[in-house]
């Protein structure tokens, strides 16, 4: 499900044509998104915009070269992943801090609060449980739940951010996470109906 | 068509049921409570698909405001570097019709002009014995107790009931040392010692007035022709004869080098602009300046005929 896709496009092909309008307006439609997704994997605001400035003047100067693209969105985010995680781990190799494990980068998830429907003690509870699974899951499949939920990426698209080899591997790891999520509601749910 | 099972992984991840739970789309509930009349069963799997659902839901964690404005700041500041070139030619046309109109004046009103070339600076003492130090490329231009300035200026010493003209501000001085600088995209004053009173005048006379304080910069942006506290510390001391850069970026490197010293500026790419160079030189001698930039981003800037730089 990509919601406004063909508008997408449309600004797209006009930023291409080298329209500047198109691209104050391809920056301040864009810029929102990115930097939420780029916060979920540092909390270095001032590196996030300095990460998204660099991207969107490289964009803008080069955007003739650009004519081909389908998906602006899960092309706009590969291109803004790759970058953010170069300069992360340029600087995790300047302090020399080696995390030991497979996963090269971190990505943090909060639920939201003020969800009306959260202000039910139950549901309360329930998200807390929920978001300690969250807390629980692996970066990737915490960035594969944001990209799936948040922002409404297909196992296509999710794939192709993620550099998985096959689009499966999304699915899979998505259902990992849904199942467990499920479980610990089931849980939940037998111990409040207990008390 | 729909199937009869659903996992609630399978419910979560089905667009249908999405639509109902987070857009509460019409049509999609007439369909799921229809298919629960028909699968029962399905009750306890559905409602923990539709509590996730609606717990799946994002923390707020964008952009602020002032985020935005910043980032488009920054984003005309870069992309103005073609404009000026643009914006360069115009004002050369446009320098020269200036220039008829204020010898007009000069024998009009006899106002006395100094002016200062590509790469010099000159220190001129006004008739109240106060001191006025040029940057490079700027014009001066006074008449009794106003002052008219193009470019960049150091005022110090005793000033007394002085006026500076801007095309965009007038600074009251009220006794100080206060930094100006007038150039194409933007107005800065920065108050060293003393007191001064600026106000929008010219095409930024809609932009209000303030009183300055020492170690306050004002600056008045043309585009949004407003008036801003900015922090002073990127400010370049060329008044101590060396051209001084802590950390700036090479975009701004660069607008030094064109507007002080006359050279033409291309970028190959705008990878480099936003690099941050640190170092400096003496006024009169860029040469130190271009070589220790190349020496730092290596190689990939190269001086070529009639004052071009080139960033690759």
């Amino acid at each position: 499900m990509e919601v406004g896709q063909n508008d997408d496009i449309q600004l797209w092909e006009q930023f291409c044509k080298g329209d500047k309008r198109a691209f104050d307006g391809l920056w301040a439609y864009w810029f929102p998104i990115l930097f939420k997704y780029c916060n979920r994997f540092t909390d270095d605001k001032s590196l996030i915009k300095d990460v998204l400035q660099d991207f969107f003047i490289e964009l803008f100067t080069s955007r003739s070269r650009r004519n081909n693209v389908q998906h602006v969105k899960s092309y706009l985010m590969i291109a803004v992943r790759r970058k953010l995680l170069r300069v992360i781990s340029q600087q995790k190799a300047r302090s020399t801090e080696d995390l030991g494990s497979d996963e090269s980068y971190g990505f943090y998830l909060d639920l939201s609060a003020d969800h009306p429907i959260i202000e039910q003690q139950e549901l309360h509870n329930r998200k807390q449980v929920v978001q300690h699974v969250i807390n629980g899951l692996s970066n990737r499949q915490r960035e594969a739940i944001y990209l799936y939920f948040f922002e409404n990426i297909g196992y296509e698209g999710i794939a192709e951010i993620m550099s998985m080899k096959e689009v499966k591997y999304a699915r899979t790891l998505i259902y990992r996470a849904l199942d467990e999520m499920r479980d610990v509601i089931a849980r939940n749910k037998q111990l409040t109906g207990l008390l | 068509m729909d199937q009869e099972q659903y996992t609630v992984a399978e419910l979560m991840t089905n667009s249908s049921f999405r639509a109902w739970v987070n857009q509460h789309d019409e049509q999609a509930r007439t369909h799921w409570e229809q298919w629960l009349a028909a699968h029962p069963e399905h009750q306890e799997d559905v409602n923990t698909a539709f509590t996730l659902l609606s717990i799946l839901k994002e923390n707020e964690n964008g952009p602020s405001p002032a985020d935005m404005a910043e980032m488009q700041e920054r984003f005309d500041h870069a992309l103005g570097q073609r404009l000026r070139v643009l914006m360069y030619r115009w004002t050369a046309a446009a320098a020269s019709l200036l220039l008829l109109i204020s010898t007009g004046l000069y024998f009009m009103n006899k106002r006395s002009t100094i002016s200062t070339g590509i790469a010099m600076t000159k220190e001129v003492k006004l008739p109240d014995g106060s001191k006025v130090l040029l940057n490079a490329n700027t014009t001066l231009q006074y008449k009794g107790h106003d002052v008219w300035i193009e470019g960049e200026a150091y005022f110090s010493g005793e000033h007394h009931d002085l006026k500076v003209h801007t095309d965009g501000m007038e600074v009251t001085v009220l006794g100080t040392a206060f930094n100006i600088y007038n150039r194409k995209q933007h107005i800065e004053v920065l108050l060293e010692s003393g007191k001064v009173h600026v106000n929008g005048a010219g095409w930024a006379a809609t932009a209000g007035s303030a009183d300055m304080t020492p170690g306050e910069m004002i600056r008045l942006d043309a585009g949004s022709k407003k008036m801003e506290r900015i922090s002073p510390g990127s400010f370049i001391s060329w008044k101590s004869g060396r051209l001084v850069f802590k950390n700036t970026p090479l975009y701004k490197v660069a607008a030094v080098l064109e507007e002080n010293y006359g050279f033409h500026v291309q970028w190959k790419s705008t990878t480099l602009q936003m690099e941050r160079f640190s170092g400096s030189c003496p006024l009169d001698n860029t040469d130190i300046l271009l070589a220790a930039i190349r020496s730092v981003y290596n190689d990939r800037l190269s001086v070529q005929a009639n004052h071009t730089i080139v960033f690759e």
